[in-house]
């Protein structure tokens, strides 16, 4: 078991390696820092020359990759063009923002997901499997911007409407309301209401699905008509047999999806008005502000590397087959 | 459970009768058996029948690929041309879903975006069913080396956040639908590898593969004429279930501004030009998302049929590693 | 003899599918007795499985129309409910199935799914129940039980699983073990080996014993009595001399000139023509009829019921006996 998870640590150094340098080259060939000042019509070629020379443009690849990953490894990120604010101060606190939208939008759901979902399986085609089977499929069909666009319009305006109240219940931009001083919980929920339920529909709606068909086909197996021909109390069969297989699939789906929180919450936060990793993004990108893009990309792509490793390791804990693989 | 005993052509005669009234001893076909064979078709078939919701959601899908494809014939108004004195007026019975913000009917707009959505979804599909279906066939079937590779490929794509990589490709790209597809179809392809991998290592070790081999065929003859047409079925269902993903996808990559480009209408970028009017004129918001979400749960529930049909023992379920 | 262990009387399970009713057990009627190994034989669809699994309480009324008695001990199975019913199966009742690898669990280990069989029917100690596990993983012949113990199912051999599965029924002391198909999944080599340890298990644990299979050479050696199976009825049942020896009904006969045997001559196999019927559209008359050689008038008109045509043995036939003797000695005796 040891063994296995360090060579499964050994041979994530090489790929974190590889994919930063990928990450490089990709991430500076779609941004052009100089781009700003070509447009300038009174720069002259030299200027750009000089300008290119000042940000170590004109030195190879090789040497470009090498002085940029000693600087990234030390934290320094380089400055926003915009607001010339630290990145790596940005990313941090984007980072931590995302986390906490992710994580409330996850944790209740997956545990409401698998429950649904269990219980779809052991009634199969009852009434409530069928209702439940119907709403997972709006969950997943629903497009989720145009949910959260529509929240955003039922509880930025008509519930305050109808409630004739100062404020919307639920909050429908930002993460804080402007003005707060110091850490308000009430202020911090009500904002965080809206995102984290349109995440949360798409999780209940997977993962009820996912529990569904992995349930399905665990309660299929031999060992569970083992367990009962031992005489175990069903309720025992159910869950130290059945759901202990079961989750096997969805705790691995859980960690990729987990680890996609750094890079993945692009629509809601843009609607939103979250500020996480995903706004960061897409601000970045629409204002051509490069020294936000890699080290944004490179956390992502650790992020998804590094979790990837931990599915990778938490499988091999749930499925001892796994282990001699 | 062992299988009854075969029945082999023999020439042991029966042993003659006992009585006087002499049956002639001939086979017949157990009772209860049907009387002819059923092709696996037509079995799918009637097996599909029975999923009166998959059946509804093709007759929904065949109405709005038919209103997407005579957009121009069904709706007079142009897509494109602004009319300032009409705009933002809510659904009336000139404008069945209102104006936009510059006087555009919606109800064209809407129909002409989904010309769009549903060519890019269709088409993100089956390319990327294809392509999938060739990878896993080729791990599927050589195995060993081949095989740790591509799944190995496979996983990296899988694991990459694909919006982020969208979103960078086609900053670099003009945004023309072709290039929307294409990228689009960079990452569609796994589900399908995988699935296709499992049923050609299950089908891989049949007997018929065996007796094709012995006949002399070669390797490609046996995947594309023996495998292929077995592992039919769930093609056939990840690829209807991709074109719903890809719909999804496509519009949340217009609605952000980075899929297809306006003047282009798509469901998508219908619902980003709305978002400054969500309160001004809702009518934007509501119908591109319901069509989007119409057609969506319509794909998924055909597609659920279609897995029901072809493959009813769940082996959709992409097994891990 | 003494009283049986278990009387199961005219029991019939028939399963509602969107194809139709399934007989799959139509009226069937035996016993077990203390210390006795029953070989139950059968193709897949005869019936065996499903009269069993029903025994077990595993085929409840929720999934079936059941009619019929199942008593043991004094009491009705049917008619217990599902406290009652498990406090029998896996202490009083047990089973084993056909492949090892997938009637374990796999992320368990083997002590602890032996143990929690224990626990779910005794108040024992972790320890102790553990040292119980242990100690019939040794009895069952699996070398170095207290390492294995903590092993995972993958990790054992085909035969060493079933090994661990026969100590995981037997811990309780079961008064009878059944073995559905024990060793249909397992190399040849291994097969005997299997059936050895289970008869000699049977003396060291007094349990009775049901053997189902669709394997005559696998009861031939330890059954004391052996009944057969066809379409979810009993078509022949009696003593193993009785069978082996002087079997009289032709899907026995069948039965035993499809086998190949080492000792002997045989120029080719002659399996049974045709294939079972359906368990849906069930004819009338004797269900074996479309593959009997020797069928005549009356076979397709009315069931053969079960007669006893010798002391304790029982046929469903309406061959003559003089007649059914006859072809036995000159047919199946021989070529065989």
């Amino acid at each position: 078991m040891l063994r296995y998870v360090i060579r499964r640590l050994i041979f994530s150094v090489p790929l974190l390696i590889i994919a930063s340098i990928l990450v490089f080259v990709v991430v500076r060939h779609v941004t052009d820092p100089t781009a700003s000042l070509r447009l300038n019509p009174r720069a002259t070629p030299q200027d750009i020359i000089r300008l290119k020379h000042q940000l170590g443009l004109d030195r190879s690849g090789y040497q470009q990759y090498t002085a940029w990953l000693s600087h990234f490894v030390r934290g320094d990120w380089g400055s926003s063009l915009i607001s010339s604010r630290p990145v790596f101060t940005d990313i941090k606190q984007a980072l931590g923002n995302s986390i906490i939208l992710g994580l409330a939008g996850v944790i209740i759901s997956l545990i409401i997901g698998v429950a649904i979902g269990t219980l779809s399986a052991l009634r199969q085609y009852s009434k409530f499997d069928n209702i439940a089977t119907g709403g997972a499929f709006l969950g997943l069909s629903m497009p989720n911007f145009w949910f959260a666009l529509l929240l955003q319009v039922f509880f930025g305006l008509y519930l305050t409407r109808w409630l004739n109240s100062g404020s919307p219940i639920f909050y429908t931009a930002g993460m804080t309301s402007p003005g707060t001083v110091g850490f308000d919980l009430v202020d911090r929920l009500r904002h965080l209401v809206l995102p984290a339920t349109v995440l949360a529909v798409q999780i209940i709606a997977i993962y009820s699905r996912l529990m569904r068909a992995s349930m399905l086909d665990v309660m299929h197996a031999d060992y569970i008509r083992t367990a009962r021909a031992k005489g175990l109390r069903e309720r025992r069969v159910v869950i130290n047999h059945g759901m202990r297989n079961a989750l096997i699939p969805i705790t691995t789906q859980l960690g990729l999806d987990l680890g996609s929180i750094a890079g993945g919450l692009i629509i809601t936060e843009s609607i939103f008005q979250w500020p996480g990793m995903g706004r960061f993004f897409i601000d970045a990108i629409n204002n051509g502000d490069y020294p936000q893009l890699l080290p944004w990309t490179m956390v992502v792509v650790f992020s998804v590397i590094v979790f990837n490793l931990l599915v990778d390791i938490a499988y091999a804990v749930l499925d001892p087959r796994i282990r001699y693989a | 459970m062992p299988d009854a005993p075969e029945e082999i052509p023999s020439a042991v005669q029966p042993l003659p009768v006992l009585t006087d009234v002499a049956v002639e001893p001939e086979l017949r076909a157990p009772p209860g058996t049907s009387a002819r064979a059923r092709s696996p078709w037509e079995i799918a078939w009637l097996r599909f029948k029975r999923h009166k919701v998959a059946i509804a959601s093709l007759v929904i899908l065949v109405i709005i690929t038919l209103l997407a494809i005579f957009a121009s014939v069904i709706s007079r108004y142009n897509v494109h041309t602004p009319d300032l004195a009409h705009a933002l007026e809510g659904p009336n019975g000139k404008h069945w879903f209102g104006t936009d913000n510059t006087g555009r009917d919606v109800f064209s707009r809407v129909l002409h975006g989904g010309r769009i959505s549903l060519l890019v979804g269709v088409s993100v599909a089956l390319w990327s069913g294809i392509f999938g279906t060739f990878v896993g066939a080729l791990a599927g079937f050589y195995g060993r080396w081949v095989d740790q590779l591509l799944m190995r490929i496979t996983d990296l794509f899988l694991a990459i956040p694909f919006l982020v990589v969208l979103i960078l490709a086609s900053s670099l790209l003009s945004g023309s639908v072709f290039e929307i597809i294409l990228i689009l179809s960079l990452f569609f392809w796994m589900p399908a590898a995988r699935i296709i991998r499992g049923t050609v290592l299950s089908l891989k070790e049949k007997e018929f593969v065996e007796a094709a081999r012995a006949s002399g065929a070669s390797n490609a003859r046996i995947i594309v004429l023996h495998i292929l047409p077995n592992a039919l079925g769930p093609i056939i269902v990840i690829t209807t279930l991709n074109v719903a993903a890809a719909i999804l996808t496509e519009s949340a990559l217009s609605f952000l501004g980075f899929g297809v480009q306006p003047p282009t209408p798509s469901w998508g970028n219908l619902l980003q030009a709305a978002r400054g009017f969500t309160l001004l004129a809702p009518w934007m918001v509501w119908f591109p998302g319901l069509f989007i979400l119409i057609t969506v749960l319509a794909v998924n529930f055909l597609g659920d049929g279609l897995r029901d049909a072809l493959d009813p023992h769940q082996e959709l379920r992409a097994r891990e590693q | 003899m003494s009283e049986p262990l278990l009387e199961v009387r005219d029991l019939t399970v028939h399963f509602p599918t969107q194809d139709g009713l399934v007989k799959a057990v139509d009226g069937v009627s035996f016993t077990v007795g203390r210390r006795e190994t029953l070989g139950v034989v059968g193709e897949s669809g005869s019936g065996k499985s499903v009269t069993f699994l029903t025994v077990m309480g595993l085929i409840t009324r929720k999934h079936a129309r059941i009619s019929g008695e199942i008593i043991f001990q004094g009491e009705d199975l049917l008619k217990l409910g599902d406290d009652g019913l498990r406090a029998i199966r896996g202490a009083k009742i047990a089973m084993i199935f056909q492949d090892p690898l997938t009637a374990l669990n796999p992320v368990h280990k083997v002590g602890k799914q032996i143990t929690e069989a224990l626990h779910a029917h005794r108040e024992v100690s972790q320890d102790d129940a553990w040292a119980v596990a242990v100690d019939l993983l040794r009895r069952v012949g699996i070398p170095r039980p207290e390492e294995r113990a903590h092993q995972y199912p993958h990790e054992f051999s085909g035969g060493m699983r079933q090994r661990a599965m026969i100590a995981m029924a037997l811990v309780l002391r079961p008064d009878i073990l059944i073995a559905d198909e024990p060793t249909t999944a397992l190399d040849v080599t291994v097969q005997a080996q299997i059936l050895e340890l289970i008869d000699g298990l049977k003396e060291e644990f007094e349990t009775a014993v049901v053997m189902v299979t669709h394997d005559l050479g696998v009861v031939a050696e330890y059954a004391d009595e052996v009944q057969v199976m066809y379409a979810g009825k009993i078509v022949e049942s009696g003593t193993l001399q009785h069978i082996y020896y002087g079997s009289l009904h032709p899907y026995t006969w069948g039965l035993m000139q499809s086998i190949s045997r080492l000792d002997e001559d045989v120029d080719r196999l002659r399996p049974i023509k045709g294939s079972p019927p359906s368990l849906i559209d069930v004819p009338s008359g004797c269900a074996f009829y479309p593959r009997c050689p020797y069928r005549f008038e009356p076979c397709d008109k009315e069931i053969p019921r079960l007669v006893e045509e010798e002391m304790g043995h029982l046929d469903a036939c309406y061959l003559p006996l003089e007649e059914k003797k006859r072809v036995f000695a000159s047919e199946v005796a021989t070529k065989a």
